[in-house]
């Protein structure tokens, strides 16, 4: 059983950062992810589902990006308290 | 997302990321073109428009609605995917408003019920030799969203990088991508801070990213910092 915390869809979490894909994917990199930026943007789009520590890392991503901006962690995690 | 169109996903786009990956290139096109039915509710149609030299052809299509409004195109000497492939930019088709700037393709579209279409150049990255592909709507506006628009940039990437295969193999003349020595030597910095973890705690990697997380959302930091934190000082009891 999946659940998806409170807060912001990957998508827009995307969509609101105003980021690019390659930017995003850079972070990605940066948080130990290791999926091509094709396949990134797919789990982001809803193309293919990530599973819950694939999800994770992109919202973790997505959430240094609002860290720098001054936001606190708006991007949900999945399932959080399983990936510890 | 139906399961079947998650698998197709997975294929494409593992399979275009992985420039030695064994596929079949001219299967894999075709899957593109019916994975064009996720860009929006309302596409019903999805073609590939090639020009070699003055000459346009439609090597792959989803089905014969597609084919038939790229040969009307043709026949009428102009329209959005000759326009697309010619001028490599993205062109945008309101079949209400767009009537006088492409008739004969309009007449055509209307007969068969489609109301917009987008066509987007594909980056062939070869000298002579262009394309664009094409997005055909049952409704107006069907790919003017956001989310349409990014999962067709997304599908026409994709097909791009196979057109070309193998043109676009890494050449030693291939500029590195900005940013990636500096992301990989933070990737380094986390892959530390987990070793750190998993040798203290007896955690897997997935485990230990996960603590990483857990402390950055509970203190609100960059996971960097953290990380760097157990690398210099030990897993300690805040890193729980």
């Amino acid at each position: 059983m999946t659940s998806t915390e409170p807060g912001m869809s990957l998508q827009d979490g995307m969509r609101l950062s105003g980021m690019s894909y390659p930017e995003l994917w850079l972070r990605h990199i940066s948080v130990s992810g290791t999926v091509g930026e094709l396949e990134l943007e797919a789990y982001v789009l809803g193309l293919l589902v990530p599973d819950n520590f694939q999800h994770n890392l992109i919202a973790q991503a997505l959430n240094e990006y609002f860290l720098e901006v001054g936001q606190d962690h708006p991007v949900a995690y999945r399932d959080a308290a399983s990936t510890g | 997302m139906a399961v079947n169109s998650q698998l197709q996903w997975a294929r494409l786009v593992r399979a275009v990321s992985d420039p030695e990956a064994a596929a079949d290139s001219d299967a894999l096109l075709r899957q593109a073109v019916e994975l064009s039915r996720d860009v929006a509710p309302d596409a019903v149609g999805c073609s590939v428009t090639a020009l070699d030299g003055d000459r346009f052809s439609t090597p792959v299509y989803s089905g014969q609605l597609a084919l038939d409004l790229d040969r009307a195109q043709y026949q009428a000497g102009d329209g959005p995917c000759m326009a697309a492939a010619r001028e490599h930019r993205f062109h945008n088709f309101d079949a209400a408003t767009d009537v006088d700037r492409f008739p004969g393709f309009a007449e055509a579209a209307v007969e068969r019920g489609v109301r917009s279409s987008i066509s987007l150049p594909l980056p062939l990255g070869s000298p002579g030799r262009s394309a664009a592909i094409n997005l055909y709507g049952s409704s107006r506006y069907a790919f003017d969203a956001e989310r349409p628009r990014a999962v067709a940039d997304l599908l026409a990437r994709c097909v791009a990088t196979l057109m070309s295969r193998p043109a676009r193999l890494a050449t030693p003349d291939d500029q590195p991508v900005a940013g990636l020595e500096a992301a990989r030597h933070r990737a380094w910095l986390i892959a530390e801070a987990e070793d750190v973890l998993m040798a203290d705690r007896s955690l897997d990697r997935p485990a230990a990213m996960g603590l990483l997380i857990r402390r950055s959302r509970a203190e609100n930091r960059s996971i960097f910092e953290i990380a760097r934190e157990v690398v210099d000082n030990g897993a300690g009891e805040a890193a729980l």
